[in-house]
């Protein structure tokens, strides 16, 4: 939200005044800053940045609370990572070259889950068409979403803005989604990661037309079964007391509202990539009534 | 630019973050390098889910610091303020003390136990407070090893005691408390913060009984939650006056040359590309002892190689409830409560145990931090920490030993609630391991920079000015690293005094002036 703005008693200054507005909003205010203006961003949530948040819990691990794959960010310094291999459903793989060009892929709609689209919405098609057309910008953040905020930050305040977070209460209502959302388990563990030939590896489905009736199962309320990626983590790993750690997030599709045993879908998750729940030290996950997204 | 006046290695909220903004502002050029992608990170936020909002760090000393008023946080986003109930203690029995911001009522509170020790505990506390800006100045805010400093802070305590100076050196915590209170329940609760050995050993003659009397002290400015406000603050203040916070970037060796700190070469997290960061005055080092050694290779000297941080340290668990945990109704709203020992035998015998490798000791000393009473959030999300410790980091395999401490940290709770399992939406189990993995500056899961049952009282820590010229140190220094920002204050201080940058007209506030200037506490009943 951008408030106009307001006297600045000190600095004799007029600053704009914007309260949250996730990336957008920070983006809008360092675009303000980068034009001469004075800045008052005011974050009513925990942190700034909207989904682009890097968390470690209470834990050895990174992890990005929203995707891992975003456009990228608006600080040409920041080191970004473009993974060329996106996609691995049942052995067969998506590279980014084959979306740069555009060619026929069979994991089209998978990819397009992969970034939030439903491939039963009326314009997933056209949506996922012009997620692969700017594929180039689709990046992910050496060291966490979280530090393109946080430069971004201090960018503003070095330029004399202010930023000021967690101003807001604690008390979230869940979001009250309908029809299917993503989840996302946080997994930390020690010991052989499961390999993995590409960004984000499934589970659930093994091409484009089960993948459907899948989402289709689920929408019905007719399965709970896991369905989405173990996305790798490996970009936000490194530990020097203990190198065999690691991590992933599983981002998965249930229905908003669906009732679910955490634990048993937590364990059915690390199931399904043979992942030995004995070795993993942090487990965590977010329903869709948590991350408060929607397939669209 | 890669060139710099002081460079700083390690955003720790008590040494390398307030040291850098302190610099920044007194006119250093600092480059502040940081492992994470924030400052501070054993002191933000984080919600575990939404509406159940934790502290990595659930205490909050800060209103003690000087660095309140020298780099005006407040007006940087700090939002530090007093609760009205600040933390109790409750024992198995149901026996239970609270402590509140009105004197008056923590009075009644101890007179339900003794009337004479309720006595004892507010004439201590009306000592202490015209006394406790001068004895944090010198016990705390300066630069140790100090002898004068230390002598007057003995004065100040054995006046505050009313005993002779030569008495109170040769006593331990145990002996003071019996001598000043009669009541076996007080005198549990008042070892349930010092037990955590922040300063020294209780059973230490003269060391134990100054480390309970400065507990106290502390346990009188508690003021928790606005952590994480702190944690940004400073860093606006950093940045704001021109400071270069390198995140995410991981330090691989301290440069020395002909005898003299130059600067580190450090490298992005996961990369091996490296980078010069030279330092024309000075580097200061917040990394901890063993990785400052081994940064330095063969510059370290033998009490930094050999520096020990094994012997007391925590384990900690993460609750999303329900609800909020059945505890009798006074108790159950302070934000901090402490589950102590069922006798002062047993609390005495757990103090002499926890000098040993007994496991048995994470299940002597508990604290609960009701989260919700600091940042409420969802009714049906309810965020408890307990804290089981301290104890020993033993052979180290927390790993093997997490699921049987996980089924006694439940059986703990069952025995104030025995429901609690039938409402826990989600439990995570924090070992030393963990947190020595998620940091590698906390040596062995010691997030405060040493010892203490191993002897690194106040004139054997490590020094502030190192033996390397232009190297100094804030991690591992006394006092420990708490949220009380001493270690960075008194970084910052040697460093600006060595730089000819100190006479600033802004360094100049008393310790705990905000807590005087913010509203009446227990140190002024």
């Amino acid at each position: 939200m951008v408030r106009g703005r307001r006297a600045d008693p000190d600095r004799r200054v007029s600053a704009l005044e914007i309260v949250g507005g996730g990336f957008a909003g920070l983006v809008r205010a360092v675009d303000e800053s980068r034009r001469g203006g004075r800045v008052e961003y005011v974050e009513p949530g925990l942190r700034a940045g909207g989904a682009m948040v890097s968390e470690t819990f209470l834990s050895p691990f990174r992890f990005n609370l929203g995707p891992s794959l975003v456009a990228r960010p608006p600080l040409p310094s920041l080191h970004v990572l473009e993974p060329q291999l996106l996609l691995d459903v049942a052995g067969t793989t998506l590279s980014r070259a084959a979306l740069r060009s555009g060619g026929g892929s069979a994991l089209r709609a998978a990819f397009g889950v992969l970034l939030g689209i439903d491939p039963a919405a009326p314009d997933a098609e056209a949506r996922t068409a012009a997620a692969c057309a700017e594929i180039d910008d689709l990046v992910l953040v050496a060291g966490g979403n979280g530090l393109a905020v946080a430069c971004l930050i201090d960018e503003l305040v070095g330029a004399g803005s202010t930023v000021v977070e967690g101003v807001g209460s604690a008390d979230t209502a869940p979001h009250r989604g309908t029809g299917l959302g993503t989840c996302r388990l946080f997994i930390g563990s020690r010991g052989p990661a499961p390999e993995r030939k590409a960004l984000a590896t499934a589970v659930g489905f093994s091409d484009d037309a089960s993948l459907r009736s899948a989402l289709d199962a689920l929408r019905a309320g007719a399965a709970t079964d896991p369905v989405g990626f173990l996305v790798s983590n490996a970009h936000l790993d490194a530990n020097s007391v203990d190198e065999t750690l690691w991590s992933a997030v599983f981002q998965g599709v249930l229905p908003f509202g669906a009732t679910v045993s955490r634990d048993d879908y937590v364990d059915r998750v690390l199931s399904a990539f043979g992942i030995d729940p004995a070795a993993v030290i942090f487990r965590l996950l977010w329903l869709p009534e948590d991350t408060g997204e929607a397939l669209q | 630019m890669k060139e710099f006046d002081v460079v700083v290695l390690g955003a720790g909220l008590s040494g390398g973050l307030p040291a850098a903004a302190y610099l920044q502002k007194a006119g250093a050029r600092v480059a502040l390098v940081e492992q994470g992608v924030d400052a501070g990170r054993f002191y933000l936020s984080y919600d575990l889910l939404p509406g159940a909002r934790f502290d990595h760090s659930p205490v909050n000393f800060s209103g003690l610091s000087p660095a309140v008023g020298d780099l005006d946080l407040m007006a940087h986003g700090y939002a530090l303020r007093i609760p009205e109930v600040t933390l109790a203690a409750l024992d198995p029995g149901g026996a239970s003390a609270v402590f509140y911001r009105d004197p008056a009522r923590t009075h009644a509170q101890f007179a339900r136990h003794s009337q004479a020790d309720a006595d004892q505990l507010a004439a201590l506390f009306g000592r202490l407070g015209p006394r406790a800006s001068r004895l944090l100045q010198c016990a705390i805010y300066t630069p140790h090893p100090n002898q004068a400093a230390y002598d007057e802070a003995v004065d100040l305590s054995a006046e505050i005691l009313e005993m002779p100076r030569a008495a109170l050196l040769r006593m331990t915590g145990v002996e003071l408390l019996e001598g000043l209170f009669e009541s076996d329940e007080v005198r549990r609760f008042m070892t349930a913060l010092p037990a955590l050995n922040l300063f020294g050993d209780l059973l230490e003659p003269g060391q134990g009984a100054l480390t309970w009397l400065w507990s106290l002290a502390l346990r009188a400015a508690v003021a928790p939650g606005a952590n994480q406000s702190l944690v940004k603050a400073l860093e606006r203040v950093f940045v704001a006056h021109g400071g270069t916070l390198v995140r995410n970037t991981v330090v691989q060796e301290i440069l020395v040359e002909a005898g003299h700190c130059v600067g580190a070469v450090v490298s992005p997290f996961g990369s091996s590309k490296t980078t010069t960061l030279w330092a024309n005055a000075a580097v200061l080092s917040n990394l901890g002892a063993a990785q400052t050694a081994t940064a330095l290779g063969p510059h370290g000297w033998p009490q930094l190689t050999e520096w020990r941080s094994d012997n007391r340290v925590l384990t900690v668990q993460d609750l999303v409830l329900q609800r909020p945990l059945k505890l009798p109704a006074d108790v159950a709203e302070a934000p901090r409560v402490y589950l102590v020992w069922e006798s002062w035998d047993e609390c005495v015998e757990w103090l002499r145990r926890s000098r040993t490798d007994d496991l048995d000791t994470y299940f002597g000393d508990i604290e609960l931090t009701q989260f919700h009473h600091l940042y409420p959030g969802r009714s049906d999300r309810i965020a408890l920490r307990v804290r089981y410790g301290t104890g020993p980091f033993a052979d180290g395999d927390w790993d093997g030993r997490r699921a049987d401490f996980n089924a006694r940290m439940r059986a703990r709770l069952e025995q104030l609630d025995p429901d609690v399992t039938s409402v826990v939406e989600y439990e995570h189990v924090c070992t030393p391991l963990d947190f020595w993995r998620s940091n590698p500056a906390a040596t062995h899961g010691n997030p405060i920079g040493g010892d203490f049952v191993g002897g690194q009282w106040i004139g054997d820590r490590l020094p502030y000015r190192s033996p390397v010229d232009r190297l100094y140190l804030s991690n591992g220094v006394w006092p420990p690293a708490l949220s009380w920002l001493a270690a960075g204050y008194n970084a910052a201080t040697v460093v600006a005094e060595d730089l000819g940058i100190r006479d600033q007209p802004w360094w100049r506030h008393e310790p705990a002036s905000w807590f005087a200037g913010a509203a009446p506490t227990p140190t002024a009943a």
